[in-house]
């Protein structure tokens, strides 16, 4: 029943293989990337619409949150990972060796597995991007903090207590404060790595609530294990296999008329 | 079944009676040390009664001496027990230890009238007190405290002249020499005259002052007549009540952290080397908190994970091995002949050849004690780094922070408490090192503070005293077991407080700093 809503909301008849160049928020060409001398993606190219939910599922070890990573150059921090082809955001290849990568983390956010809010008051983690960058007047970044937590639902609970610590929130609270800290950026692209995978069912439904929002201001990308949330959240789907992009169409499709035989065998439960 | 559980019980309770046995020796070791300093440290504080002593000598000639009982069962020997006295004379450097076997004491009588007396030499002496003269004629005696302040306010008045007016006047007629003022010139006539009135008022002054005469009697029956102006005070412990003599307990306690040592070192304070540990340490800390933990940060953050780093950190934990002689032997060689002395040909060559930075001194002894103290530093700090979560890193790299600003402002705040450990631990092993500072500044006497009012303030090329030191060399004064290791209980007992105080500070800066960052405990 829930899951036919959510399929109303999110159809807006895209088409992936006819996307105009203004209606791509990432473009990936040939992404081949080896830890070591281990393969882990395979000549990946897909191309991620704007302001659509876009999920990527698949086994664990698949390389999806490797593949994610590779959206804000965070596998840089990984020794011996090398990234060949290209990535393009706002037609930038981000793999240029003149691309400034603290710039590319402010335009593309990352939300985690756990929520790791740092040890410092809520206010304090929600400025945290803006101070970095040099922004000091009180004003502006009281707007920044009001404005990101009304966008994770997170300002009612926490107005009264924002110079409280961080961690005095619950966890699926804790997950919403560090969407928001990404948001407080305002970045054009958020990546969420399986970000309710430590929470329970009543926070999941939250974040997933709050994941249909966001795609009217962001493009989100997220990874999933749950094939169940990919279906309800997610607009389009990519399915990865031991490195492969496998099958990469909307979301219904994907569901309900697999293309591939290991799409249809995942999906079924039969493998993975 | 129940055979079997019971002899599981045994085998798990064999280790936990075992381990708690140890730890209740380990407490009860470290009581037993923290009694001894407190029981012999304060020993050296309580005034004990002064006896007249009457005993036959070894050729059974009767003698009778002034003195205080130290111990009623110093040596027993064939089941005779030898009674430990302390006697303190009139032109003696420092206390006499008398040993007298227990058949040779005839009476112990604690007369009120002996007077224990400190002189102005810093010289002390036990006698009986036999009356106050003025030119000659008694006073009475109960007038004796007011008039002893009398006479110690007009001996500060008289040296406030000599060092005041009269230094300058000196220093001005030297600067007419220099000059060639004529020595009929007015200026110079005057400044003579006015020095030649000073120095008769002077003369006038002490000679009223020295008509005030204490009359003693010694215990050779022998009496004396001492100048009052010489007598620093006095007590006479015997006339005292119980809440006097804790009064006397008290001021010989503020005596010992406040005053200057006397007597080499067996009598006075040792404000100077609390002083002088204080300060050395806190520079040390100073010194060694950025070294290590910016060593500590290349190490765990910067430095590629090959041989060359681990090396580089099995050479660190090595090198807190490294017997403490051998930092002060390297701080000697290299700091102080070394470095100091190309500073002293670069920068205060008009000085020399006397040194300035090229001798021991404070800064140097800081210095090598940072160089010894730096390992513990750096595994508690590479230990604090550790222990932050990288997801809290990957989260600021997320953010657009840089290395460095990830650094700065989530890595390092989180190691905090490490580093406080680190630095804890520095503090400790830095107060109670002796060696090292022996060979790079740390003296038995100084005669100055490394830190006063006098520009530039911190004196770093001044060398200073030590309670470790003070301690090493009371340990010596074994001619003088009584007074002199007395003293050196209580310099015992003032480091330990010294090495409490220092750490309490820094675990509770330390506690603070986990409450701030409580994430650690339990945090992904």
């Amino acid at each position: 029943m829930h899951m036919f809503e959510y399929f109303d909301l999110s159809r807006q008849g895209l088409d992936l293989d006819s996307l105009s160049q203004e209606q791509v928020a990432i473009d990936v060409r040939d992404l081949t990337l080896t830890f070591g001398n281990k393969r882990a993606l395979h000549h990946i190219n897909m191309q991620v619409p704007k302001r659509h939910v876009t999920a990527l599922i698949g086994p664990s070890g698949c390389g999806k949150s490797t593949l994610l990573s590779c959206f804000n150059r965070l596998n840089d921090l990984v020794p011996n990972c090398v990234v060949a082809g290209e990535v393009h955001i706002n037609g930038r290849n981000i793999y240029h060796r003149k691309e400034e990568v603290a710039l590319l983390r402010r335009q593309v956010g990352m939300v985690f597995q756990k929520p790791n809010p740092f040890p410092m008051s809520i206010y304090e983690n929600l400025v945290y991007g803006l101070k970095i960058q040099g922004i000091k007047d009180r004003r502006t970044l009281d707007n920044a903090v009001e404005q990101s937590l009304r966008d994770v639902a997170l300002w009612r609970e926490v107005k009264d207590r924002l110079f409280e610590s961080a961690l005095t929130l619950s966890g699926g609270q804790q997950q919403r404060l560090v969407i928001a800290r990404a948001i407080a950026l305002q970045p054009e692209i958020l990546l969420l790595d399986e970000p309710t995978s430590a929470l329970d069912p009543i926070s999941t439904l939250t974040i997933e609530e709050l994941i249909t929002q966001l795609k009217e201001k962001y493009t989100v990308l997220i990874v999933t294990h749950n094939m169940q949330q990919a279906a309800r959240v997610s607009d389009f789907t990519a399915f990865l296999h031991q490195g492969h992009l496998i099958e990469y169409s909307d979301t219904d499709r994907l569901f309900t008329r697999p293309k591939e035989q290991q799409t249809e065998e995942y999906i079924t439960g039969r493998y993975g | 079944m129940f055979k079997r559980r019971f002899f599981a019980r045994q085998k798990d309770g064999l280790p936990i009676v075992g381990g708690a046995a140890l730890v209740a020796i380990i407490l009860l070791l470290l009581c037993g040390m923290v009694g001894i300093m407190l029981v012999k440290g304060m020993q050296h504080f309580w005034p004990n009664p002064l006896y007249q002593v009457s005993y036959v000598d070894e050729q059974d000639q009767p003698q009778q001496m002034f003195a205080t009982l130290l111990s009623r069962d110093f040596i027993t020997t064939r089941g005779q027990k030898r009674w430990l006295f302390n006697q303190a004379k009139l032109y003696q450097f420092s206390d006499q230890q008398h040993l007298l076997r227990q058949e040779q004491i005839i009476t112990l009588l604690a007369l009120p009238d002996l007077i224990d007396v400190q002189l102005r030499s810093g010289n002390r002496l036990f006698a009986r007190l036999n009356g106050l003269t003025f030119a000659g004629k008694a006073v009475d005696i109960n007038r004796l405290p007011n008039v002893l302040q009398d006479v110690s306010v007009e001996v500060a008045a008289i040296s406030a002249i000599e060092q005041g007016r009269l230094a300058a006047i000196h220093q001005l007629l030297a600067e007419y020499d220099r000059r060639g003022v004529e020595v009929d010139a007015p200026a110079r006539v005057k400044l003579e005259d006015e020095f030649a009135a000073l120095m008769a008022e002077l003369k006038s002054r002490r000679s009223q002052m020295a008509q005030f005469e204490l009359q003693l009697l010694f215990d050779s029956g022998q009496s004396y007549a001492l100048p009052l102006w010489e007598v620093e005070k006095y007590q006479q412990i015997n006339q005292q009540t119980a809440v006097q003599r804790f009064a006397t307990f008290l001021s010989n306690i503020w005596e010992f952290v406040s005053d200057t040592p006397k007597r080499a070192n067996s009598a006075g304070g040792v404000f100077p080397a609390l002083f002088g540990t204080v300060v050395m340490v806190l520079l040390m800390t100073l010194i060694v908190t950025p070294l290590g933990v910016m060593a500590a940060i290349y190490l765990n953050e910067y430095a590629p994970e090959n041989s060359l780093t681990s090396l580089i950190r099995i050479g660190v934990n090595n090198l807190a091995g490294v017997p403490s002689i051998v930092y002060g032997v390297f701080g000697l060689g290299f700091f102080v002949y070394q470095v100091g002395g190309n500073i002293d040909k670069l920068f205060f060559s008009e000085h020399l050849p006397a040194p300035t930075f090229g001798a021991p001194g404070i800064f140097w002894a800081s210095l090598t004690m940072a160089m010894l103290t730096l390992p513990v530093v750096i595994v508690a700090t590479e230990e604090g780094l550790r222990r932050v979560p990288n997801s809290l890193r990957q989260g600021s790299y997320a953010l657009g922070a840089t290395q460095f600003e990830t650094l700065w402002r989530t890595v390092i705040p989180m190691a905090s408490p490490g580093i406080m450990t680190g630095v804890i631990l520095a503090i400790a092993r830095g107060a109670g090192e002796v060696a090292p500072l022996l060979l790079v500044g740390a003296v038995k006497f100084a005669p100055t503070l490394p830190l006063d009012g006098e520009f530039p303030y911190l004196h770093l090329d001044r060398q200073f005293m030590h309670l470790g030191v003070l301690i090493y060399d009371g340990a010596f004064h074994s001619n003088s077991i009584g007074h002199g290791s007395s003293m050196m209980f209580a310099s015992c007992l003032l480091l330990l407080l010294v090495v409490m105080t220092l750490n309490i500070i820094a675990v509770m800066v330390r506690s603070r700093l986990r409450r701030q960052y409580q994430a650690m405990a339990g945090h992904w």
